[in-house]
């Protein structure tokens, strides 16, 4: 027996690992690219500190994700850490549901489209279309970056989930062009639904003449 | 069972049926009585308001006559502020009151469990609902659906179609395929729980084949089943799963469709999984009742069985890992080993050796590994599931790469390549 040939055990592969997995109900619109970027306060790149929840002062439970920031596309450019809130989760033994959103992972990569709310929380521009996991392309060797939304009761552990088929892999290098291609063109002027043109506005200044733009 | 936590669909090529949130109402709760706030809609008339969403419920109650659904509508519940609390009333507010809902989200319905659990389906638990609240998004151009039926409609969403949308979440309803389904049936691509809509759209209003036997399945006549107390639905092949039936209603034909081309008519059937791969079970019952007379009734289970075998590179891979030199004394661990099925892998873990002694164990898929020193290491991978493990080593030997000559070095590399390509599978011994 080689004793390096180790069992694996349970505990050390998943324990603590799964977050939880709030679903939220809802109806979405789909989102290009051009539109996450323009709706989007801060878009980054980092990894999953720490996830917990909190509820709020009307009751509602929130799913708080600290996120420690290796790279900003978009945003205050020499940000950390960021806290990306998703309404839902459980707290104190009750459960608010939530279908549709956004579910994190400590230790998982992203790059999410963050906007800021009036009410004070960040989010994830369109829920779970805003935010992708990047996982390594034993291929290309670069992180391939995808979205992955879940149904309800569906655990998610970052580290297992297949990648996209080969033809439909997008690469984080390529993510990151195409978010710096619709940074450079800029917001196009047409409303998206969920939030106000005056909000849009606010979130992609038209750069002074003789500056270097957004980022 | 560990593996029983990674539900299993998200590689599932199939066109998906109908889905729950795992949450139900108790039938003592009906008629479910509703509330709209006075956070209203400037763009839509405010008789309509309430009109439509009185409308909405009743696409439910009467499309869907089997489930004996029933809401009523109680008045207009005032002064509430930041949004609704969670006291057990279900209401409707638009203007989204707490502002809360992202870019791209039309509505959201926010429910709260008991905890209490009513039932099992295909192995998920389904807990009673104490309150629901459905919120409109404030910044979205609403429609009626008088204005999308006379071509009235420019850019905007269907109140209606939204609003069933949303009532269909409240009931416990799931969405029929998310976003990266591939949702190749038009009963589930244009059902009301479809994940999304587009602009002056008004057909999800109505409800399809699709969304009647989801609700059916939750209210009406039907069998659930799962697998025998004691049998195992994930595991290596060949695999047995014996199956049990739960019927709240007397039947009188019964098929089961095991997903691997094979059928049985019996009541509780064993049946042997020979291949690898994930299995969707379904059951059609037939019946007779009361209320909806000769009914039929299908339980699909998506990716209810999982056969795996020992984990395995991808295909295009020789060995289950390589690596390559990236700064310093880091190197990248490039994992190969196939994740294409979810769930045939749950568990991870690198060693990494300095002669015999174990000096650094990680859990992540590809970890970027920090050696102390140049020489020579082993790393052994070692990943595992309902199919079994597997192990596979590699000696590397480190040496120091210095910033902007990112190359393998002599041994590392290209060497490391060939090294995984002929990297041996293990099991383990013990």
């Amino acid at each position: 027996m080689n004793p390096r040939a180790l069992a694996l055990s349970a505990s050390l592969a998943l324990g603590g690992m799964l977050a939880s997995a709030p679903a939220q109900a809802t109806t979405m619109v789909e989102l290009s690219l051009d539109q996450k970027v323009a709706a989007a306060d801060h878009i980054v790149r980092g990894t999953v500190q720490e996830i917990w929840t909190e509820r709020a002062p009307n009751q509602h439970v929130w799913t708080r994700v600290q996120l420690e920031v290796s790279e900003v596309y978009k945003g205050e450019p020499g940000l950390e850490a960021v806290v990306v809130d998703q309404l839902g989760g459980d707290w104190a033994g009750r459960t608010m549901l939530v279908h549709g959103a956004a579910v994190f992972d400590v230790g998982e990569e992203v790059v999410v489209f963050l906007e800021d709310l009036e009410s004070g929380y960040t989010s994830v521009v369109g829920m779970h279309q805003g935010k992708y996991t990047l996982k390594m392309d034993p291929i290309s060797r670069e992180p391939v970056a995808f979205t992955t939304p879940l149904r309800p009761g569906q655990d998610f552990d970052h580290r297992f989930i297949p990648l996209p088929a080969e033809d439909r892999r997008v690469t984080l290098t390529e993510l990151g062009g195409e978010i710096e291609a619709a940074l450079q063109r800029g917001w196009d002027g047409v409303s998206i639904p969920g939030v106000s043109d005056e909000e849009l506005r606010s979130r992609n200044p038209v750069p002074a003449a003789g500056s270097k733009g957004v980022k | 069972m560990m593996t029983a936590l990674l539900l299993l669909s998200l590689a599932s090529p199939e066109a998906h049926a109908w889905n729950h949130l795992g949450r139900v109402w108790d039938r003592d709760q009906f008629p479910l009585e509703w509330w709209s706030s006075d956070y209203t809609e400037d763009s839509l008339d405010a008789d309509y308001q309430i009109e439509v969403i009185e409308t909405s419920w009743n696409n439910w109650i009467e499309d869907a006559p089997c489930a004996r659904l029933d809401a009523e509508y109680q008045g207009v519940r005032e002064g509430w502020h930041q949004g609704f609390s969670t006291d057990g009333i279900i209401s409707f507010s638009y203007d989204d009151p707490a502002s809360e809902l992202e870019t791209g989200v039309l509505a959201a319905t926010l429910c709260v469990s008991t905890g209490e659990t009513a039932f099992t389906l295909g192995g998920q638990i389904y807990m009673y609902i104490y309150d629901c609240d459905i919120v409109y998004n404030d910044d979205i151009g609403w429609a009626t659906t008088e204005d999308i039926n006379n071509g009235q409609c420019s850019g905007d969403y269907s109140t209606e179609a939204v609003t069933s949308h949303e009532i269909g979440h409240l009931w416990g309803m799931a969405h029929s395929c998310e976003q990266n389904d591939a949702c190749p049936d038009p009963d589930e691509r244009y059902a009301n729980m479809y994940w999304s809509t587009g602009p002056c759209d008004n057909y999800q209003a109505s409800l399809k084949e699709d969304d009647i036997e989801g609700i059916n399945a939750l209210y009406g006549p039907f069998c659930s089943f799962e697998a025998s107390e004691g049998e195992e639905r994930f595991g290596g092949a060949p695999l047995e799963v014996c199956f049990d039936l739960d019927c709240n209603e007397a039947i009188s034909d019964i098929e089961w469709d095991f997903g691997d081309g094979t059928t049985s008519n019996e009541a509780s059937p064993c049946h042997v999984f020979e291949d690898k791969g994930q299995f969707n079970v379904s059951l059609t019952i037939t019946g007779e009742g009361e209320e909806c007379g000769t009914w039929e009734y299908t339980q699909r289970e998506q990716a209810y069985v999982l056969v795996c075998g020992e984990p395995e590179p991808s295909p295009d891979f020789g060995g289950l890992f390589t690596y390559e030199p990236v700064e310093g004394l880091v190197y990248q661990m490039v994992n190969q080993t196939d994740t294409s099925v979810y769930g045939c892998i749950d568990q991870i873990q690198w060693e990494v050796y300095d002669g015999d002694e174990l000096i650094q164990t990680v859990n992540a898929w590809s970890p970027k590994i920090e050696f102390p020193s140049e020489g020579t290491y082993t790393v052994l991978l070692n990943v595992g599931g309902p199919g079994g493990v597997s192990a596979a080593e590699l000696s590397i030997e480190v040496t120091e790469v210095t910033e902007g000559c990112a190359t393998a070095p002599a041994g590392a590399g290209l060497a490391g390549i060939l090294l995984a390509l002929g990297a041996a599978f293990r099991r383990r011994e013990d």
